[in-house]
């Protein structure tokens, strides 16, 4: 199948079902794999020493993994892009969720009479 | 100071209008009255951008994080073009903020020209946090290595309100363009001039066509269409409470982040014996500062002390004095508020019942004084 055209590219199973896509360099592969409405994760199986910088940057995903099936830290974030979710969890991620951030602002004594004896 | 607001008027198109990739548009029929609440004379007309000028803007918005000459560009470059922005926030602050006190009713002179330094910090602040920013590393299992880091999420919405518009839009601006970001920013209607300079300023900095884009309108026509664009992937807002839940269940359906600043009330506690008139001076300028038009503005005072008795008057001439003090360093009658749908401000407490409180000073229109202008009200 070429491109995301078809519904069976585009719908959500719950089953063993996969799809096989051709094209043509990384540049199109990212192209549809972000065609797409949600981008919880994303696979590369191609085997590099580097990293192409498409995967790294141009990929709209939450966890891009490259050469390796699903490897979770928990350190750190895990969750999708666009309809897959909204923020993150994992590490510091999950901390920030189920916390408010407050500012303690004080004026300390020793700020005070610097002041004054700047104002003198 | 009468010069600096005479060039901001003479500058000033005959309707301020959106800027679509750089370029004035918008042909609705729809425009809106620029009230300086200073004397409310209508000093210019908004032309309102429609859904339809909304989508647009996103659009174009959303290609240009596509092309990625700014999403994906040199972090050093995206750094560079802010701290250019900053520079030129700075050059033209006074105009800028000349451009804001119109419409705001806030001092050109203590309030805007700080709103206006505050939003060029704000870009230097995120170009330097950008090029600091670290990638996180976890190598906890062998042959495997994880790393993350931030990245941009994609065309993004700002909207912000009357009070502090220049600070607020300087904020939003600065840290979503420092992560790549599009923006599709819309300022208030009844206080857009000085957002509308920034942004003409971004595009003088560099930044390339299409990443900022501006629509004016009002928040159920042009906002609503902006928080409901499909597009828009995160939205920033500072305003109310009722407009700020309307954009939460607008962006919900598309599973979009929010951020709400949506001010307060601000309690002060005084605990200290003759801490009331000893501090009055402080509390009168924290509740009256920026024209009263701040989230953080005090708007309660508790104190332990039963009666109001020797402190009263106290406070009563500090308030008087702050407020002749705020109007003559304005060179004129500035200290202005405008009525808002949300009744917010110290100087109209009409809407909000007394419950008993006893009124120190003000509350009535001024005599002698123009618009929207009413004296001071303190209750106890």
């Amino acid at each position: 199948v070429k491109g995301n055209r078809l519904r069976v590219c585009r719908k959500r199973f719950s089953g063993p079902l996969v799809t096989v896509q051709v094209v043509a360099d990384a540049e199109e592969a990212v192209a549809v794999a972000n065609d797409t409405s949600s981008g919880l994760a994303a696979m590369s199986g191609v085997r590099t020493r580097r990293v192409p910088s498409q995967w790294r940057r141009g990929l709209r995903a939450g966890t891009v993994l490259v050469t390796t099936g699903m490897v979770r830290e928990r350190g750190a974030p895990f969750g999708g892009f666009g309809a897959s979710g909204v923020d993150r969890e994992g590490g510091r991620w999950s901390l920030d969720f189920y916390s408010e951030a407050k500012a303690i602002v004080t004026r300390s004594l020793a700020g005070a009479s610097i002041r004054k004896e700047q104002a003198a | 100071l009468q010069q600096i607001r005479e060039q901001a008027l003479k500058k000033l198109p005959p309707r301020a209008r959106g800027l679509l990739d750089g370029a004035p548009f918008g042909d609705g029929d729809h425009t809106l009255a620029l009230i300086d609440p200073d004397g409310a004379e209508e000093v210019g007309r908004l032309q309102e951008n429609t859904a339809d000028e909304v989508a647009r803007a996103v659009e174009s918005a959303a290609r240009a994080f596509r092309v990625g000459t700014w999403s994906g560009g040199r972090i050093s470059e995206r750094a560079a073009t802010l701290r250019r922005a900053a520079e030129l926030i700075r050059r033209d602050g006074d105009e800028i903020a000349a451009l804001d006190s119109l419409t705001t009713g806030l001092l050109w002179h203590g309030s805007t020209r700080r709103h206006a330094a505050a939003a060029a910090d704000w870009f230097d602040y995120f170009a330097d946090s950008i090029e600091c920013e670290p990638e996180t590393r976890f190598d906890d299992r062998p042959g495997i290595a994880t790393r993350s880091y931030r990245e941009p999420g994609g065309g993004r919405g700002a909207l912000h309100a009357l009070e502090h518009p220049l600070m607020a839009a300087g904020l939003k601006l600065s840290a979503a363009l420092a992560m790549g970001n599009s923006v599709v920013v819309k300022p208030s209607e009844l206080s857009p001039l000085g957002t509308g300079r920034l942004v003409e300023l971004l595009h003088e900095a560099g930044l390339p066509v299409g990443v900022v884009q501006l629509v004016n309108g009002r928040g159920i026509t042009t906002g609503a269409a902006l928080a409901a664009h499909p597009d828009v992937g995160c939205i920033s807002f500072t305003g109310g409470p009722q407009a700020g839940a309307a954009i939460a269940a607008a962006a919900s359906a598309r599973f979009a982040k929010v951020t709400m600043e949506l001010g307060g009330k601000v309690r002060e506690h005084r605990a200290r014996r003759r801490s009331l008139r000893g501090r009055a001076g402080g509390s009168v300028v924290r509740a009256f500062g920026n024209s009263g038009q701040a989230c953080l503005a005090d708007r309660a005072s508790w104190s332990r002390r039963r009666s109001p008795s020797g402190s009263s008057p106290i406070w009563s001439a500090r308030t008087e004095r702050f407020g002749s003090a705020t109007l003559r360093s304005a060179g004129g009658a500035r200290a202005a508020k405008l009525p808002r749908a949300d009744g917010a401000g110290p100087f109209l407490l009409s809407r909000s019942p007394l419950g008993g409180a006893e009124i120190l000073c003000g509350g009535k229109r001024a005599a002698g004084l123009q618009g929207f202008q009413s004296s001071r009200r303190l209750r106890w």
